[in-house]
């Protein structure tokens, strides 16, 4: 029954929000039906769009999942955008360091050591928190802007690529690139890594002791400490694993289409993750649908743009209609549950 | 013949949420500046009789006649200017706001769009004077205890013009001083013409302090009438329908020789967060097949020493040997693979997660043994076999097992825990505070599952402000005070209340090193 509404409710958001969606297009538009026609069809009319959209839907995926694991635990993971672009940051300077080991070999130490810096950067909040009590949402936030800058220092100094005209590092090997599918759309096989993460990571959360842990933890921590889970330990481990997804976000997505790390070449994955989780409440399997939907906005906008005279902003405006509406009721949720709570005869 | 001041007719109520229906033409009729007992099990309807008289909740059917006017509100704005005024069993005040910034929130007299925070003041201190409540309106609410959060509560209503004050169990989480306090304001409150309705279960109180009473029995109103007419025994009779018996007396008689011992706690000394001493020098010790009561008034340390016992605290100084084992070291879940077993004070915040499902809440303390887990990985069908079972057991009434915890009944949720902590063979229970709040029913549920484990052989240690349960169940009394112990008491038929009181209240104390300060 539940279940029910809450998928109601995320519907009726979505039509409010590509209601105003259409209202913005109408309302800049000189051909509005040739606007609406290409941002809702758009995506879906070639293979080339399509695959470009599922292509952007990858990285949502893991940040949405991400964010998703952080939430469960109660822990605001709000340093995404950094761990995405650390994480790009050390696994290209190994691939491009190390280019003498076996291609598959590489790519597996690559991914690992990579998402693992992704995962000790939130670890670091995680553990600030269970140590003297300091916000996790402050603390992953400030890391986060840090590290972005430090990671631009690199790209523009150090580890930049005398050859390129903006800020970017050098290439690594083209072996060791994810193969694509339906080109010369962007689209690679990380799709498939991305959604094998996420089934992993659905069992992980309802299926293990951990996941067990990590719920309790995030229902209520007084309850969960005097049961015997050492929350100190679910705070680090859960933020751990949210950075660690939201770095392999950041890798697969340089090993599937830029072939090194370039000055802002995420596109708020970590911001739209945020907003993924959300339309996907916490749940690993709906971050799916919830991060296509949020690809489809930027594709149909992207393709708006192409073939009209709209701009790819109008899939920001969409975006965060759908997430003010999404954290609106969530929170209007989080208020009536607080006060049943109280009431309680 | 009296006018009615209050009539509630025939009042139907059913909770869309769970289809439950909490009244079933519920009748109450209130005499003008009397004091009116409503009684009746958890559950029975009071606190939704009332809800619905305030507007927090609509009814489905039934008719309201206030002051000879039919009454139709819809919310508890409306509630508060016919005069009427509530004050709940969970107090709702803004922690971080003063005294008198609680009180006049939401109704707040501005001056140029600011709050004229004299002319509040000036009120409070006149309402204060009038009622016996004297507060200090510019304190903060968070360094109030809880007879004072109380009083605040009050006065909010009286602020508001109330004619009618609605006290949900005013008492159960009051000492005997706040309550004796509380009863005298209420008198006066009387004497000044206002009307109470005052909702209890406890009979003793009842009888002591009301005018009339209506008891309610499963949404329906048995009987109604002036008090003189009911003893107690015939209150508890109409209220359960059957007599049951709650004071069961321990057997003092088969005094052996000293059992063997469990729990031993050697000058612990336990600090808060601010680093003051909650706990100095304590000394117990618990044996197999005897529960060792600690009596005292909430905020002596109690809930310093039994954090600290099960892990959630780290004491200071000090040692806690459990079978012969030092554990003062030791993590909650060694503890608890130890054989301690706790059942805490604040049931709803520590004892259970209401927001996760009886299953979760039942398995939370043993999903990773052996039986549930394989691996890391959880074995649903053991565990819901395990679940199912425990549920059986102990009678724990739920719809399913899915359930959110905070769904259910207190006294269900009282169930949840005790079968927890009472299936995983514990050797030495800390029990603190078993009954605060429930029904009969209840009550007699856990004072049998405890008076079992004590013939199991098992030690308990009975944290508890109620001193009858103290006297009832206990074969040694502790009492504590100031954070120290400061009576170790044989229980027998000899031992008093008011002995054991005086040791509460820092009269007495039979401890030598706190005698030399006198």
């Amino acid at each position: 029954m539940n279940r029910g509404l809450n998928l109601i409710k995320t519907l009726i958001t979505i039509t409010i929000s590509l209601v105003i969606g259409i209202i913005t297009i109408v309302l800049t538009s000189s051909e509005p039906l040739t606007a609406i026609d290409a941002f809702f069809r758009g995506p879906f009319s070639n293979s080339y769009f399509f695959g470009n959209m599922l292509a952007s839907s990858i990285p949502l995926i893991l940040t949405g999942l991400a964010a998703s694991v952080a939430f469960s635990a109660s822990n605001f993971n709000l340093g995404l955008e950094g761990q995405v672009y650390f994480s790009a940051l050390v696994g290209t300077y190994l691939a491009v360091n190390l280019s003498s080991l076996p291609a598959f070999l590489l790519i597996i130490i690559v991914l690992a050591v990579s998402s693992l810096a992704g995962g000790l950067l939130a670890a670091l909040s995680g553990y600030l928190k269970a140590k003297w009590n300091v916000n996790e949402l402050i603390s992953s936030l400030l890391v986060s802007y840090t590290i972005i800058y430090v990671t631009d220092f690199f790209v523009e100094g150090p580890f930049k690529d005398p050859m390129a005209g903006f800020s970017a590092s050098p290439y690594f090997s083209n072996d060791l690139m994810l193969s694509k599918i339906l080109p010369p759309s962007q689209l690679h096989t990380g799709i498939f890594i991305a959604v094998g993460i996420v089934i992993f990571m659905y069992f992980v959360c309802k299926k293990s002791n951990l996941g067990f842990e990590i719920y309790i933890t995030g229902r209520n921590k007084h309850f969960s400490k005097y049961a015997g889970i050492s929350i100190g330990k679910i705070m680090v481990i859960s933020m751990m694993i949210s950075g660690i997804l939201a770095g392999l976000a950041g890798m697969i997505d340089v090993f599937g289409i830029h072939g090194r790390v370039i000055r802002g070449f995420s596109a708020g994955y970590g911001w739209n993750g945020i907003a993924v989780a959300l339309i996907a409440r916490s749940n690993p399997i709906l971050v799916i649908p919830a991060a296509l939907f949020f690809a489809f906005l930027e594709s149909g906008a992207n393709v708006g743009s192409l073939l009209s005279d709209i701009t790819p902003e109008v899939a920001r405006i969409i975006q965060s209609v759908v997430f003010y509406l999404v954290t609106a009721e969530g929170l209007l949720a989080f208020i009536k549950s607080r006060k049943k709570v109280k009431t309680d005869d | 013949m009296e006018e009615y001041i209050l009539q509630m007719k025939n009042i139907h109520k059913i909770y869309e949420s769970n289809n439950v229906a909490a009244l079933k033409g519920a009748n109450l009729l209130v005499k003008k500046s009397r004091i009116h007992a409503l009684v009746g099990e958890n559950g029975a309807g009071k606190t939704t009789m009332m809800k619905i008289l305030c507007g927090i909740e609509p009814k489905n059917d039934g008719e309201i006649v206030l002051d000879g006017k039919k009454l139709s509100i819809t919310d508890p704005r409306q509630g508060f200017k016919h005069g009427l005024g509530m004050v709940h069993q969970h107090f709702r005040l803004i922690e971080d706001f003063t005294i008198a910034e609680n009180i006049a929130l939401g109704i707040e007299k501005t001056k140029a769009g600011f709050i004229d925070q004299e002319t509040v003041e000036e009120k409070i201190c006149r309402l204060s004077n009038e009622s016996g409540l004297i507060v200090t309106p510019e304190m903060k609410v968070k360094n109030l205890s809880i007879g004072e959060k109380q009083k605040v509560e009050i006065l909010r209503v009286l602020y508001r013009g109330a004619k009618i004050i609605i006290l949900d169990e005013p008492t159960s989480v009051l000492t005997e001083q706040e309550t004796e306090e509380l009863f005298s304001t209420i008198r006066t409150l009387k004497n000044q013409g206002k009307t109470i309705i005052f909702i209890s279960h406890k009979l003793g109180e009842v009888k002591e302090i009301s005018d009339d009473i209506t008891i309610l029995r499963n949404g329906i109103t048995v009987e109604s009438g002036n008090i003189r007419s009911y003893t107690k025994e015939r209150i508890s009779y109409l209220m359960v329908g059957e007599e049951i018996n709650i004071y069961r007396k321990t057997n003092f008689n088969d005094k052996k020789e000293k059992p063997e011992t469990l729990l031993e706690v050697k000058s612990l000394y336990v600090n808060d967060q601010e680093n003051a001493e909650r706990v100095s020098d304590a000394n117990i010790t618990v044996g197999k097949g005897e529960i060792v009561g600690i009596a005292g008034v909430a905020g002596n340390g109690q809930l310093y020493l039994t954090e600290s016992l099960m892990g959630l605290v780290k004491p200071r100084k000090g040692k806690i040997i459990l079978c012969n084992e030092e554990i003062t070291h030791l993590t909650v879940r060694q503890r608890r693979e130890a054989g301690l077993s706790y059942i805490p004070e604040d049931r709803m915040k520590v004892g259970v997660s209401t927001s996760s499902s009886v299953l979760e809440n039942l398995i939370a303390t043993r999903y990773y043994k052996k039986d549930f887990s394989n691996k890391g990985w959880l074995n649903y069908g053991n565990t819901l076999s395990f679940v199912k079972s425990l549920v059986e057991k102990s009678r724990i009434k739920t719809p399913s097992l899915n359930i959110k915890v905070g769904m259910l009944s207190g006294g269900n949720i009282q169930k949840v825990i005790i079968s927890r902590e009472f299936s995983s063979d514990p050797q030495l229970l800390i029990v603190c505070e078993p009954t605060w709040g429930l029904d009969v029913r209840s009550i007699e549920f856990v004072y049998s599952s405890l008076i079992k484990m004590k013939e199991k052989n098992k030690g308990i240690l009975l944290i508890s402000g109620n001193l009858d349960e103290i006297l009832n169940l206990s074969d040694r009394i502790l009492v504590m005070y100031g954070g120290k112990i400061v009576a170790s008491l044989e229980n027998s038929s000899k031992l008093t209340r008011a002995e054991i009181g005086e040791y509460m209240m820092g009269l007495r104390s039979n401890e030598k090193k706190v005698c030399k300060y006198e």
